[in-house]
């Protein structure tokens, strides 16, 4: 039987969580996953967080301020993985809090949370430093596949003032309403293209007339007209979103009606940036917590950081 | 001047050039002396130094890592912008008989020998410390193609290269062609130690481009300074092109520069002239240098690289990181001085235009 409780403390600690557990712990979530659908249904109060990137210390300094689980309900908005040095710990222990509290805490899919991304940007290296074989990123990868794609939030009032679309990128020019997303066959490695690829990777972008091609070469770029024409065709109040370093941690664009909320520190312990989650409470309103990394552990990362400046 | 601090600036040069080595790799640029200057390097590195086995492997990593799409795209236009300008500056002088491009900290930088075996006319002078020159010069003279490039002959039937620690420290420093210059400078001595006659073969007359790729912003701003000085007042018709880092105004630097020095590095200017404005009064009111141009890497990005070629980059690689590489070409800038009867003026443009 797996002691929950002592991989927490052990993942929190960074040490090492032996194979089998993993495997044990990717198949018991994957069980509470498979029942969720596509788009979660979740009521407020609640704590929303973007992109995590593998920064355990940041990511435990974020549950310090907000409160663990299960005293804080949390949805996670996905990139959870890459980039930081403490994905698969960082993945593990937010496993961990979803199987022991399966209705305070949820996991949506990031774009990293994708074989091929992972195996450039970093996890797939670490899995491979950490245990000699690619087995746990392998487990790990299966869970991906697994994730919801969205969440909606409400306060449980009829019509009225409109919930909280949650997703980890941003809106696709194939789906106007948020029904057609359940539709969605989620269970498969993240697509190059179409909507399900787009809900993980599209981004707002202010000042342009209609959809637009994406720099990074999937999704796409969308203005406030899509933004305002979603909310209102699914009485929204708001689309909350992640996937975009912003340096004050949040960002709210188009009068209010988007937000992109980033909540990993000095992003690659280079970008300087301070993060933020964002509590919404059952009248709708929003209070954001913001924070700062923690030095100590960025020290003692930088002396394995690559070449990640022009020299 | 602290020997250990020297080694580890020497340094930055294996980082600037993995960088190009993988950004050659992934088609960004090319680069057809590449290869010779990254397998000289990684066997006659480790002769410069006694205690090898660090070095070796240090190198094995940089050159087995590939960098992240954001950092080939950055190396992309570093490398890129330089080569518009330098082009440019030798077009418009092509018909004078001679004409001059001083490199300053010029490591293993392939460049003369592109713009050598297109331009009848140039000298090019490189100069950097001791150890990177004897590298340098050792790489160029077992090499036919280089050799020949740089006109050499062997006249007086010298030392080709080195093949340990011992032959490493009596291998002589200077190269000296009738095209092409490669000597030991010690930057930080210039107008000190140095006079403009130290400097041999360099005519102060004739058109000079003097190029500084992310060198002086390791020195003291007013060592750097000096440098900048001792040329505008030792060359009468010259232009310098800087390529350097800038902390900005927000946390980046100071991220930076925490970084950074876990390796060692040391980067006095980078807070001192941390933004546009700050490096435009540098040489406007600190050097009396007149004749500015400015322009950080975002802006040198979206206006000097048309939309095919713009295209083409994109499509090289998968890039997730679009965010960071706006951050990061915010902090690295392009900064191009002239003074004397020089008249150049580049067809791109810059942010921040003084004359």
């Amino acid at each position: 039987m797996l002691d929950l409780d002592k991989i927490i403390d052990d993942v929190k600690k960074c040490n090492h969580v032996p194979e089998n557990d993993i495997l044990e712990l990717c198949l018991l979530v994957q069980e509470i996953l498979i029942e969720e659908p596509n788009i979660q249904l979740i009521d407020t109060p609640i704590t929303v967080c973007g992109d995590i990137h593998g920064q355990l210390h940041d990511l435990l300094t974020l549950f310090s301020i907000a409160k663990y689980p299960p005293e804080t309900k949390y949805l996670f908005l996905g990139d959870f993985v890459d980039r930081g040095f403490y994905s698969l710990e960082t993945f593990l222990l937010l496993l961990c809090y979803k199987i022991r509290y399966p209705d305070r805490v949820f996991l949506i899919r990031g774009n990293h949370e994708s074989r091929q991304i992972t195996t450039v940007y970093g996890f797939y290296d670490e899995c491979l430093r950490k245990y000699g074989s690619a087995n746990v990123w392998r487990y790990c990868c299966e869970v991906f596949d697994y994730l919801a794609l969205g969440a909606y939030i409400t306060n449980g009032s009829s019509g009225g003032d409109g919930g909280v679309f949650c997703v980890h990128g941003g809106l696709s020019p194939d789906i106007t309403s948020i029904d057609q997303i359940k539709y969605i066959d989620r269970k498969q490695e993240v697509p190059h293209e179409g909507s399900m690829c787009d809900l993980l990777w599209s981004d707002p972008e202010e000042n342009i007339p209609a959809w637009a091609v994406s720099p990074r070469g999937a999704g796409f770029l969308f203005g406030q007209n899509e933004t305002e024409r979603f909310c209102y065709k699914n009485n929204l109040n708001l689309i909350a979103r992640a996937h975009q370093l912003v340096m004050e941690g949040y960002k709210e664009v188009f009068d209010g009606s988007l937000v992109t909320v980033w909540s990993a520190p000095n992003y690659c312990y280079r970008c300087g940036n301070i993060a933020a989650c964002l509590t919404i409470d059952d009248d709708y309103n929003r209070t954001y917590q913001v924070f700062e990394s923690d030095d100590s552990s960025m020290v003692v990362q930088s002396k394995i950081l690559p070449n990640d400046y022009f020299l | 001047m602290n020997a250990r601090k020297d080694k580890v600036i020497r340094s930055t040069d294996v980082d600037a050039l993995s960088s190009r080595y993988f950004a050659v790799k992934k088609d960004y640029i090319d680069d057809p002396y590449m290869d010779i200057m990254v397998d000289g390097l990684k066997e006659l590195l480790p002769f410069t130094s006694n205690i090898n086995f660090s070095i070796s492997r240090n190198l094995k990593s940089a050159f087995e890592t590939p960098k992240l799409p954001a950092i080939n795209r950055g190396t992309y236009i570093r490398t890129k912008s330089i080569d518009l300008v330098v082009e440019q500056f030798l077009r418009k002088f092509k018909e004078e008989p001679e004409v001059q491009v001083v490199s300053i900290g010029a490591g293993s930088d392939t460049r003369p020998f592109k713009f050598l075996s297109l331009y009848s006319n140039l000298k090019y002078f490189e100069y950097d410390f001791v150890e990177s020159v004897k590298i340098k010069k050792a790489i160029i003279l077992r090499n036919k193609e280089l050799s020949s490039i740089v006109k050499f002959q062997n006249l007086n039937d010298v030392e080709k290269d080195f093949s340990n620690y011992q032959e490493f420290l009596r291998y002589d420093e200077n190269l000296f062609t009738p095209n092409y210059n490669l000597c030991p400078i010690d930057l930080r001595l210039l107008g000190d130690k140095y006079n403009i006659n130290s400097l041999q073969n360099l005519n102060p007359n004739i058109p000079t481009l003097i190029l500084g790729e992310c060198v002086l912003c390791y020195m003291e701003p007013a060592d750097a300074n000096q440098v900048i000085k001792f040329f505008h007042d030792n060359l009468n018709k010259s232009s310098i092109l800087l390529y350097e880092p800038i902390g900005g105004d927000d946390n980046f630097g100071n991220v930076m520069v925490k970084n950074l020095s876990s390796r060692g590095i040391s980067l006095p200017n980078l807070m001192h002239y941390n933004t546009l404005e700050k490096q435009f009064e540098r040489f406007t009111k600190e050097l009396k240098i007149e004749n500015l141009q400015i322009a950080d890497m975002n802006f040198v990005l979206n206006n000097w690289i048309d939309g095919d070629e713009l295209n083409r980059i994109n499509h090289l690689e998968f890039l997730d990181e679009v965010e960071e590489i706006v951050l990061m070409n915010k902090h690295y800038c392009l900064i191009l001085a002239q003074w004397g009867d020089l008249n150049f003026k580049p067809i791109q443009k810059f942010q921040l235009v003084h004359e």
